[in-house]
């Protein structure tokens, strides 16, 4: 936790990619009201809370590599999946309460606070999220023990998730043929059920989806990270120096 | 008179501001003569990294002068550079993701070497460290020695006057390091001047001319490698074993004799160590007289070496 | 120094460069996952502009997405060049070498630049085709040159930003980049228009791509144009000589300093 938060790309995500989206959206277009508002603030929460996610999910295990710990932690007597979750964990909480803190304050900044109906659930609408994201999050990390390149492999999957999931563009924008991917997102989930929340309707299917999702990702990333660190032992892509 | 390679007078450097200060060299003087070897030496933390970061001009001395072949390193920073090249040893400083070749060329290009000249050198260097097979590989996959070998390349690549080494045989296996002390004797021999650091006392033996001890940021000692030798206070080490009762050793010991150890008994067995200042067949005939009626099964004479000279004043026992 | 053996030097730094960028950016990663982030993220922002403002709104984005696409190259990757000397603890050999220390990442940046061309152009045809704006993407090809000339001022600011980089914390070097890319997300009237912020503007002006692109746009719509890419070009000078300057300044810091970070 330390760590994450004393990088500046705690900074990057958890204040500044929310605030210039913010700023872009209200300046381009004019003040948005009412559920319009609570679409784009929980958009961009959800965006920059994702892009956090990547980036540290990529940047959690290069930083073991950087400063030579990574065998220590890939060797040592506790499962290295439970390390990696736990510290990308850490790398998501801290990130969705700033970005969370950004948005509100931008919000009141830009004189269009939203008011939640119902804050209850909309807590655990985060919570769901930030836990979904921690799933997503380790599934990335396992990708660095495999390839060097897992920077720009996890960086690639910003835009496609931020489209798929019609944060702030509406998945109508896009040809029939591919919306269905967004089903897969659970961001678009977690935004559905966070602007019904903040209407005072929270949406229960958008929340067991987003679960589902979870379990999905969580699933994923144990499958993946067992596979990966076998196949990077067999290969010798086990890059510990 | 030519003048020296390496003049420093009165040189200082601190770090930090005046309420923690911490001084890394206090008022050093020396000269280096051309075409020496000199090894600096010292404990960890003495200042010797500091003198061979300021010599290679990547720091400014806080006071005090040091001059390359006359050339002020502060103020003919240029005319320095292309007079000495500087081996900082380990795995670092160079890219990992370029080929040995490539990093040799690169760095020499940045040290001044024009590009034709690189096209001779480069072969010929990778040929003498050792590194021709491999020159196209990347250097992540290089072993320690590997790296270490082409750090030494890229010092030599420029055709430096003044060598400043630092732990260059860090990582060598023994017969890479003996061929790496050739290769630094040769450049010595062509009149190039050394600036040896090194933990490995070893090079100092094989290599130095000169010792320099550096000792809190101050020199300590500044004589030659036989003379700074002597500075352990006696010439061998004779440790003796026996059985059965000890020797009663005299209240005082012969001149020329002391006792460093012992005697020690363990199972019947007895063990005595004694310093010999200097041989003469008076020593022999004292050592008769101190060991007199006891049995004696083993003698083992160990010649004082730099390592003892180099313990007995740090220690300060002087 | 002769002119062939300075031009031998360029020619070393510039292969040099080549070689370190495809070793950390090898082809198949590049075509796999930089380029389409950078499409998508051109497609993005284009959106976006639909989403706001109609088909309007969708031009008007299109024309800013493009270069905020090019300083993914010029502003956030390009900080890598200089850092590889800090990880590499290779940085003491660059600022005691016989090359200017801003002209060896300069010139070992050259890659980045062009892949910022590039890119610049796959995202006028490709974006330009998905969203249905054939007469905006003949235009804009026309004015290649000028997004060109945002490759150069907006790479002369990276290497600035790089710079700060390199003498920082760890983790500047990323946050530096995306800094500067958001900076001109916000400010260069890529995507918000001119004249609707005033401290936006405000900083907008002494930015990259900001005069560039109402160059691109004045002459979209007919008007003087050359007058914006003067000041685009004196922007870039700027940053130019800003870079000059405080790499100069750094290295004479460490000099003075032992900054064991980066020597």
């Amino acid at each position: 936790m330390m760590v994450v938060r004393a990088h500046p790309l705690f900074l990057l995500g958890g204040v500044l990619q929310p605030s210039v989206l913010l700023l872009v959206v209200f300046f381009a277009r004019g003040q948005p009201t009412g559920e319009q508002a609570a679409r784009v603030a929980t958009a961009v929460l959800l965006m920059a809370y994702w892009g956090s996610t990547v980036w540290q999910g990529a940047a959690i295990l290069r930083r073991e590599r950087l400063i030579g710990t990574l065998a220590h932690f890939m060797r040592g007597v506790r499962s290295p999946m439970l390390v990696l979750t736990g510290k990308a964990l850490g790398a998501s909480i801290a990130p969705a309460l700033l970005t969370s803190v950004t948005v509100a304050v931008m919000m009141v900044l830009l004189r269009s606070p939203i008011s939640v109906a119902s804050p209850g659930w909309f807590v655990v609408g985060l919570v769901a999220a930030v836990l979904s994201g921690t799933a997503l999050g380790t599934l990335l990390c396992s990708l660095f023990l495999l390839t060097r390149f897992g920077g720009q492999l996890s960086s690639a999957l910003l835009y496609p998730v931020f489209l798929l999931a019609g944060l702030l563009i509406p998945v109508e924008f896009f040809p029939a043929g591919i919306r269905w991917l967004g089903w897969f997102v659970s961001l678009r989930w977690a935004q559905q059920f966070l602007v019904s929340a903040s209407q005072g309707t929270p949406d229960f299917s958008a929340l067991a989806l987003l679960g589902l999702l979870m379990v999905v990702y969580a699933v994923a990333a144990v499958t993946s990270f067992r596979r990966i660190d076998h196949l990077a032992r067999v290969r010798g892509t086990l890059e510990l120096g | 008179m030519t003048r020296p390679a390496i003049e420093v007078e009165l040189l200082s450097r601190w770090f930090g501001k005046k309420s923690k200060r911490i001084t890394a060299l206090h008022d050093v003087s020396l000269a280096v003569e051309q075409g020496t070897i000199v090894a600096l030496l010292g404990p960890n933390g003495a200042g010797k990294t500091t003198l061979t970061k300021i010599l290679a001009t990547l720091l400014y001395p806080s006071s005090g002068s040091a001059r390359l072949f006359g050339h002020d390193v502060v103020r003919e920073a240029r005319t320095c550079r292309r007079l000495a090249s500087v081996v900082f040893g380990g795995e670092r400083g160079l890219y990992p993701q370029l080929t040995g070749r490539d990093n040799l060329r690169f760095f020499g290009m940045l040290a001044g070497v024009k590009a034709g000249e690189a096209k001779r050198l480069v072969p010929e260097l990778l040929e003498q460290v050792g590194l021709a097979e491999v020159a196209g590989r990347r250097v992540e996959t290089y072993s320690k020695g590997m790296k270490q070998r082409l750090h030494i390349a890229i010092g030599f690549i420029p055709r430096p006057r003044i060598l400043l080494l630092d732990e260059p045989t860090v990582g060598l296996d023994p017969s890479e390091a003996e061929r790496l002390r050739q290769a630094v004797k040769a450049a010595r021999d062509d009149g190039v001047t050394v600036l040896l650091t090194s933990h490995y006392l070893l090079d100092v033996e094989r290599l130095a001319d000169r010792v320099l001890l550096l000792d809190r940021g101050a020199l300590i000692e500044d004589r030659p490698l036989s003379d700074f030798v002597l500075r352990a206070g006696y010439t061998a080490e004779v440790r003796v074993r026996g059985l059965g009762p000890p020797p009663l050793l005299p209240v005082e010991l012969p001149e020329g004799i002391d006792l460093a150890h012992g005697p020690d008994e363990v199972n019947k067995e007895w063990a005595l160590t004694l310093r010999v200042a200097r041989w003469s067949s008076d020593v022999f005939a004292h050592m008769s007289t101190i060991l007199a009626g006891a049995e004696v099964i083993d003698v083992d004479v160990q010649q004082v070496g730099l390592e003892h000279a180099f313990a007995q004043v740090t220690r300060g026992d002087i | 120094m002769s002119w062939a053996d300075a031009s031998d030097r360029v020619v070393l730094a510039a292969k040099i460069g080549l070689r370190e960028h495809l070793a950390d950016n090898p082809l198949s990663v590049t075509l796999s996952t930089t380029w389409p982030r950078a499409l998508l993220q051109c497609l993005f922002f284009t959106m976006l502009g639909r989403v706001i403002g109609g088909a309007d709104g969708q031009a008007y984005t299109f024309v800013g997405s493009i270069a905020i696409t090019i300083t993914l190259f010029t502003l956030v990757q390009i900080c890598d060049v200089p850092m590889r000397d800090r990880w590499s603890s290779t940085f003491y050999r660059i600022r005691s070498s016989e090359m200017p220390v801003p002209l060896v990442y300069a010139i070992r940046s050259w890659p980045l630049l062009v892949e910022g061309a590039l890119v610049a152009v796959l995202c006028i045809l490709l974006v330009g085709l998905f969203t249905v704006q054939f007469a905006l993407m003949l235009q804009l090809l026309a004015l290649v040159p000028i997004y060109l000339l945002l490759v150069l001022t907006s790479g002369a600011a990276g290497l600035t930003a790089a710079s700060v980089a390199l003498f920082g914390r760890a983790g500047n070097d990323v946050f530096v980049g995306n800094l500067g890319q958001y900076l001109i997300i916000a400010a260069s009237g890529a995507l918000i228009p001119p004249g609707r912020v005033a401290w936006l503007d405000a900083i907008g002006s002494v930015l990259p791509m900001r005069h560039g692109l109402l160059a691109i746009r004045s002459n979209l719509a007919g008007e003087p144009w050359l007058a914006h890419l003067l000041c685009e070009v004196v922007v870039g000078l700027c940053w130019g000589l800003a870079a000059v300057l405080l790499y100069t300044y750094m290295a004479r810091r460490i000099r003075r300093n032992d900054h064991d970070k980066v020597t």
